[in-house]
């Protein structure tokens, strides 16, 4: 039977900045408590806040281990994984894995950069 | 040069302990799971560099028609005959379903292991109607990607629309005026009771009740005219537009639409008259096709299936968009996560949609239907040919597109079969860098072999028509 659901669940209000963050060291000090932040920590090489949209970027030997973290930290669903090509640029290419929190309602982007060749392990035994 | 044992990859390849273990297991051990289709899909999108093996757990379709060898060997060796030929052989049996079956709704081919009727494991295999929209997207200027995003979930052009320009406006940080945002929500909400409609007739033939079939096309068609006078298209409408929306609907657009929602509830009584207490309509869906809460959000299963599992969450309300917030709505949801609750939780959208239009129509602000920004959009016919600096406008747009700022957005939408997202990046020229979509569909075709596990070849049927699965956005 239909609930009258409307409205009814908190919002996560610590993403409020709406400027630009570009660089690691940047965003880490200006969203300290974001729930990505504090779950990935150590994992992050580099990120940024961008149009309300958080992306970090994580080694490529460390994606298991950053969605492991990820998943902890309140991102319960993988939305997507893709790829983006940035010939001519080194490294060449860019694994974007989308993930979305139900409960925050906030989505978080993790990319990794591959050089041609390159191999990145699977997060199958994170998200079955 | 031909490739021999020799060849020290083929040789690693060949000798690999990881993957013969793989290969030994009994087809029905390894299981089609949530990453899995998303990552082979990348994979496959990077064939260029050298593109792994499949990962090691997937599944392909030719893998399970074709017989392994040590199965031949071994059935000819104790006289069984491969592939349950031998009424008496405790083997199970592989049997090809579609891409040509008319319960598939398009060209989804599914491999199925079967145990008797019962089914022991199943892959999809996709592909039949891949169109490479998202490699030409990349050659398109960003406002000629349009017409090609109605294309890809063909029931809902509008809600594709939504979706790209919405990731695009991010892109520009471009306020959208309240009016078209009201327009968006209103054609949306039509676009759901449509693409609902085609998923009733279409699921309900599938089970043999026809006449709910007929039902629903006769109350599409008024829709389709409805598209049709607001854009110029019945299917295909592009009408939904950077910025805005392309056109002021015309004259009397509006009494049209409040006639065909005033009557359409009891169109909506008439189809559950046919069906609710139709013994053959409740035995083939009820505690058909059970997917869990936990397997539906681990999977990726978004939308109505999800729903229908008890979770609770969708993107209007959740996560609003083109001004969502300001509309009133339920979000049904079902705790019986079977094919029926399915059905309960779509006809339940349906009357809440009706809801949705009636405060769209109601709430109408007056103003433009585009944003104010003439480097973008695309003037209006008269000024352009009055105003010299309208006509350049024009003319740049037209030959050169416009640049958009560099950066990666991810617009999300509720589109009728479950969350649609579209991720474009941008690299600051007239053209995007890459676009591409995530559809309901080709995460809640992950989910198929979860819920016709241990269920007869007949229910594939039933579930398949559950999930509302369009072909067009799997396949892109």
């Amino acid at each position: 039977m239909p609930e009258d659901t409307q409205n009814t669940r908190p919002i996560n209000d610590t993403v409020a900045t709406p400027k630009a963050i570009f660089g690691k060291d940047a965003v880490m000090e200006a969203m300290a408590d974001h729930i990505a932040i504090m779950g990935l920590g150590p994992l992050i090489v580099d990120a940024k806040w961008d149009r309300k949209e958080l992306t970090l970027t994580v080694a490529a030997g460390t994606v298991v281990n950053a969605a492991k973290a990820a998943k902890a930290a309140g991102y319960n669903f993988l939305e997507d994984v893709t790829a983006v090509d940035w010939y001519p640029t080194e490294p060449r290419f860019q694994i974007s894995y989308s993930m979305l929190s139900h409960s925050f309602r906030q989505r978080l982007r993790v990319i990794t950069r591959l050089n041609e060749g390159e191999q990145v392990a699977s997060i199958t035994g994170v998200w079955p | 040069m031909p490739t021999t044992l020799d060849d020290p990859k083929v040789a690693q390849e060949v000798h690999n302990p990881d993957t013969d273990i793989e290969r030994n297991k009994a087809p029905h051990a390894r299981d089609v799971t949530g990453a899995t289709l998303h990552e082979f899909r990348t994979a496959e999108s990077l064939l260029t560099a050298n593109a792994p093996a499949p990962l090691p757990g997937t599944v392909i379709a030719e893998d399970m028609i074709v017989p392994g060898v040590e199965d031949v060997v071994l059935s000819h060796e104790i006289g069984h005959k491969p592939h349950g030929s031998d009424p008496v052989s405790d083997q199970t049996m592989i049997l090809n379903m579609g891409p040509q079956h008319p319960s598939t709704h398009g060209v989804l081919r599914l491999v199925i292991e079967l145990d008797g009727e019962t089914i022991v494991s199943m892959s999809p295999d996709i592909g039949y109607l891949h169109t490479g929209i998202e490699k030409t997207c990349e050659a398109k200027f960003y406002a000629q990607v349009i017409p090609l995003t109605d294309r890809i979930d063909y029931l809902a052009p509008m809600t594709n629309n939504t979706a790209y320009c919405l990731a695009v406006e991010k892109l520009l940080e471009l306020e959208v005026p309240e009016r078209a945002q009201y327009l968006r929500v209103l054609f949306n909400e039509l676009t759901r009771l449509q693409s609902h409609l085609v998923w009733l007739g279409t699921h309900a033939l599938d089970i043999g009740a026809l006449t709910v079939f007929l039902y629903c096309f006769r109350e599409r068609e008024e829709l389709m005219r409805i598209f049709e006078a607001v854009s110029g298209q019945r299917m295909m409408t592009s009408y939904i537009r950077v910025g805005g929306v392309s056109l002021e609907p015309p004259a009397g657009l509006y009494d049209t639409i409040r006639k065909f929602l005033k009557k359409f509830p009891s169109r909506i009584d008439e189809y559950e008259g046919l069906l609710n207490n139709n013994p053959i309509w409740k035995s083939r869906l009820q505690g058909v096709g059970y997917l869990s809460g936990e397997d539906a959000v681990a999977l990726g299963v978004t939308g109505p299936p999800l729903r229908a599992s008890g979770v609770d969450f969708d993107v209007r309300r959740d996560m609003p968009y083109s001004g969502y917030e300001k509309f009133q709505f339920n979000v049904p949801t079902s705790k019986d996560g079977d094919v029926w609750a399915r059905y309960v939780v779509r006809m339940i959208e349906m009357r809440e949609s009706i809801k949705i239009c009636l405060q769209a129509l109601d709430g109408m602000p007056e103003g433009r239907i585009v944003a104010i920004a003439p480097k973008i959009i695309l003037p209006d016919r008269e000024q352009m040919k009055t105003g010299m600096e309208s006509l350049i406008h024009h003319f740049k747009i037209v030959t050169e597109g416009y640049a958009v700022p560099a950066g990666e957005v991810t617009s999300s939408v509720e589109s009728p079969h479950g969350m649609m997202n579209y991720y474009v990046v941008s690299d600051g020229t007239t053209k995007p860098l890459r676009v591409h979509m995530r559809n309901a569909d080709f995460a809640t075709l992950q989910a198929l072999e979860t819920m016709c596990k241990g269920k007869l070849v007949a229910d594939v049927v039933a579930i398949i028509g559950s999930i509302d699965i369009v072909l067009g956005a799997i396949d892109r």
